[in-house]
């Protein structure tokens, strides 16, 4: 009798495949350097790849190249390293990953998207001096944001900014969010009342742009607040030849009044039935459920932000939705219920009219600042097994072969928990623990002064930790 | 409870997903351990040969043969000379079709098989089981690369049915421990545990998996163990069976009963 009925798969060949071609180049090598840009024009920063902290995009660059937005000499210089075969410091989440586990990191991920690998050899031959059209961009418009999430800062969000201005930095030996910092760093946000080059650099730059697209992304903020996104949106729903290999994503907190998710809800299906994009998805942020939640993201209210999600997901039959889930170690006691919420979306809205037919993705990323909220804080063997529990249940909850026509989480979607787990487990500098868990509670204590909110009460799994925390100090 | 359709078989893969855990699931029936299994058949098995569960190969498992016997099938070899065992309970055709829970350990030690089929009734008192037990000489033929079949027993277009031995039946629980439990342990481990689904009452030490069909979803039933051999439908081996290409979608909601489907 054969044995030859064993069919399931446990190594992706794809991802297998595509190191292989990465590392022929060099160990260092990731195409998302070329491919991949975010632009935030608040405050004239870029990076390319979420992982690596952004840096400032010089003006007199710009104003002779606006693809300098993402064409930076700084960038350059690390293109340079990579085709060399080094390992550029900057990108240190990756080699994290892959000195610490098994699993990919998102150097293979992020290489491996369609809007990369096509363009691996063209991309390996290049020179490090070249300009590139990126052909994945995601650009903030502005840092107007109606939240003020404990993760983020002024930056990003305007009522972080008017929290900073009223009570300065936080205690923390880091002073986390103060001015002075953000200004020593030149990531002071402008104002919006001013003329801002970057965003006058980007119009120029999109007509050219918009035809090399494959997935164009708007962040912010709240992009939904800015009079830009919209510009964009009636750019392609007006545009008489318009890209319609564009897959079109914008972020939303989905926090907004019910009158702009309408207008959304409008143009999208303007968009979609007309057939002027590939795809449209909308991407979204939640770190775990419900009132703990709301701790997290200042601002959300989570009924009313499940209710847009269910509202968006019913209305635009056609559109894939994120949701972005920043693992901090806030978001471990009540992750799961998150994980099971998700899987109970992708069954109730996958159908074969979504490009995906798991109408939602849950794509789980660890927080590696501000540190004093990252889950290596939480070294209780109890919590490791609870996020190790976590990406069992998405592993049960999975599909049984990648295929986009299967409704349930994703290989990359468990990796991506499985790999929080590992990180958890990674080595950690006691002084630097100590540390940061001396400022987890003095930032916690005051966030609680300055918001009226009650860690322990809402954090009730946490109290231990959070008294532990605070002896240290 | 899990309904396995005909010609669409499910398993427990041999190989360790995402390095869940450090338990070897393909080596583990070849020590000492115990497995049990939940069942009821359909009366549209009429074949001679079918398939609950087994390891394939020179296969070892639950089987029905001849509309009458319900068998627990092993093979060891004896100087390079395979030989073909079996644990079998008379049930007559009346009975075949009634719902069960096989029983199984192996004394790897003793080289030795016991086995237990409990006949459920609609009470305690309408319950009946029987035991039985077999020993071997020679060595037990090596299943480590092979996976855990449910409802098929292998497939391939030229193997004549009773080798398939294609099986449509309820499901209701299948589990597998590397450590020689008594039939009492296991019976009060199903018992205080009927109900669950994510979460054990009373587990007992060493499981490989403890797959319950309390907590389902399209494609998987779930492990109790924390191991994560997961029950899950063989698409792959359902594709081929179609002659389906391996890079196109199957809709498994639209696959039903083959003899339907045609």
């Amino acid at each position: 009798m054969s044995t030859d009925n064993n069919w399931n798969h446990h190594e992706n060949k794809h991802f297998v495949s595509t190191k292989n071609k990465l590392d022929k180049v060099g160990c260092g090598f990731c195409l998302a350097k070329w491919t991949q840009v975010t632009i935030q024009m608040q405050t004239g920063h870029t990076h390319s790849c979420h992982h690596p902290k952004t840096h400032k995009i010089p003006v007199r660059e710009i104003q002779r190249n606006p693809s300098a937005l993402h064409n930076t000499m700084f960038k350059k210089r690390r293109r340079k390293e990579m085709l060399e075969g080094k390992r550029p410091a900057e990108c240190d989440y990756c080699w994290n990953v892959e000195d610490n586990s098994k699993q990919f990191s998102d150097r293979i991920f992020k290489s491996n998207e369609s809007w990369s690998l096509p363009h691996m050899d063209e991309i390996a031959t290049s020179d490090w001096r070249a300009d590139y059209n990126p052909k994945y961009v995601e650009v903030a418009f502005s840092h107007t944001c109606n939240f003020k999430c404990s993760y983020c800062g002024p930056a990003y969000s305007t009522t972080w900014q008017q929290e900073v201005e009223k009570f300065g930095g936080y205690p923390t030996s880091d002073n986390f969010n103060s001015k002075e910092r953000h200004i020593e760093e030149d990531k002071w946000p402008q104002r919006q009342t001013e003329h801002n080059p970057y965003v006058e650099a980007f119009w120029k730059w999109w007509p050219d742009l918009y035809r090399d697209l494959h997935t164009f992304r708007i962040t912010g903020g709240e992009p939904l607040l800015s009079k830009d996104t919209w510009k964009v949106l009636d750019y392609i729903i007006e545009e008489k030849n318009p890209n319609k290999n564009l897959q079109l994503a914008i972020n939303s907190n989905l926090g907004i009044d019910s009158k702009l998710v309408d207008r959304f809800i409008d143009k999208i299906n303007k968009i979609c039935d007309e057939d002027r994009v590939k795809e449209f998805i909308i991407f979204t942020s939640v770190d775990t459920w419900g009132e703990q939640a709301e701790y997290i993201r200042t601002g959300l209210e989570f009924n009313r932000f499940w209710d847009n999600l269910n509202k968006i997901l019913t209305k635009c039959p056609r559109v894939n939705v994120t949701v972005m889930g920043t693992y901090g170690c806030l978001s471990v006691p009540n992750y799961i219920k998150l994980i099971d919420g998700i899987y109970g979306l992708k069954q109730t809205y996958g159908t074969s009219d979504r490009y995906w037919a798991s109408a939602v993705f849950l794509d789980s990323s660890y927080l590696r600042y501000p540190w004093h909220q990252s889950v290596q804080l939480l070294q209780d063997k109890k919590w490791k097994d609870t996020v190790l529990e976590q990406s069992k249940l998405m592993f049960f909850q999975g599909v049984p072969i990648f295929d986009h026509n299967y409704i349930g989480y994703s290989d990359i979607e468990i990796q991506k928990v499985k790999r929080i787990y590992d990180w958890m487990n990674a080595d950690v500098d006691p002084k630097h623990l100590k540390m940061s868990m001396q400022n987890f509670y003095r930032y916690f204590n005051a966030h609680d002064e300055r918001r009226n909110t009650n860690f322990v009460k809402t954090f009730p799994e946490l109290e231990e930790f959070y008294y532990k925390c605070k002896s240290l100090c | 409870m899990l309904k396995i359709l005909h010609k669409r078989p499910w398993f427990i893969t041999n190989n360790n997903s995402y390095r869940f855990t450090d338990t070897n699931v393909w080596e583990s029936t070849q020590k000492d351990f115990t497995f049990y299994v939940e069942f009821q058949l359909d009366e549209t098995n009429t074949g001679d040969t079918h398939c609950v569960f087994c390891r394939p190969g020179k296969h070892m498992g639950v089987f029905t043969k001849n509309r009458n016997l319900i068998t627990w099938d092993f093979w060891d070899s004896v100087d390079g000379e395979s030989r073909f065992n079996d644990i079998s309970f008379y049930v007559g055709r009346e009975n075949l079709y009634k719902r069960y829970v096989m029983i199984i350990n192996h004394d790897s030690v003793e080289k030795r098989f016991k086995a237990k089929l409990i006949c459920k009734g609609d009470t305690d008192e309408d319950e009946k089981s029987f035991t039985n037990e077999a020993e071997y000489e020679g060595e037990l033929h090596d299943y480590t690369d092979t996976p855990f079949n449910f409802g098929i027993a292998n497939y391939e277009h030229d193997l004549s049915d009773e080798h398939k031995a294609i099986c449509q039946y309820t499901l209701w629980r299948a589990g597998l421990f590397d450590t020689v439990y008594t039939f009492q342990q296991i019976e009060d481990f199903l018992h205080t545990n009927k109900d669950v689904k994510r979460n054990l009452i009373k587990p007992l030490p060493n499981s490989i998996f403890l797959i319950n069909t309390n907590e389902l979803t399209k494609y998987k039933a779930y492990d109790n163990s924390g191991n994560c051999f997961n029950l899950e439908i063989n698409i792959g081996l359902i594709k081929k069976i179609y002659g389906v290409a391996p890079y196109r979608t199957l809709d498994v909601s639209i696959l039903g009963d083959e003899r339907t489907f045609i």
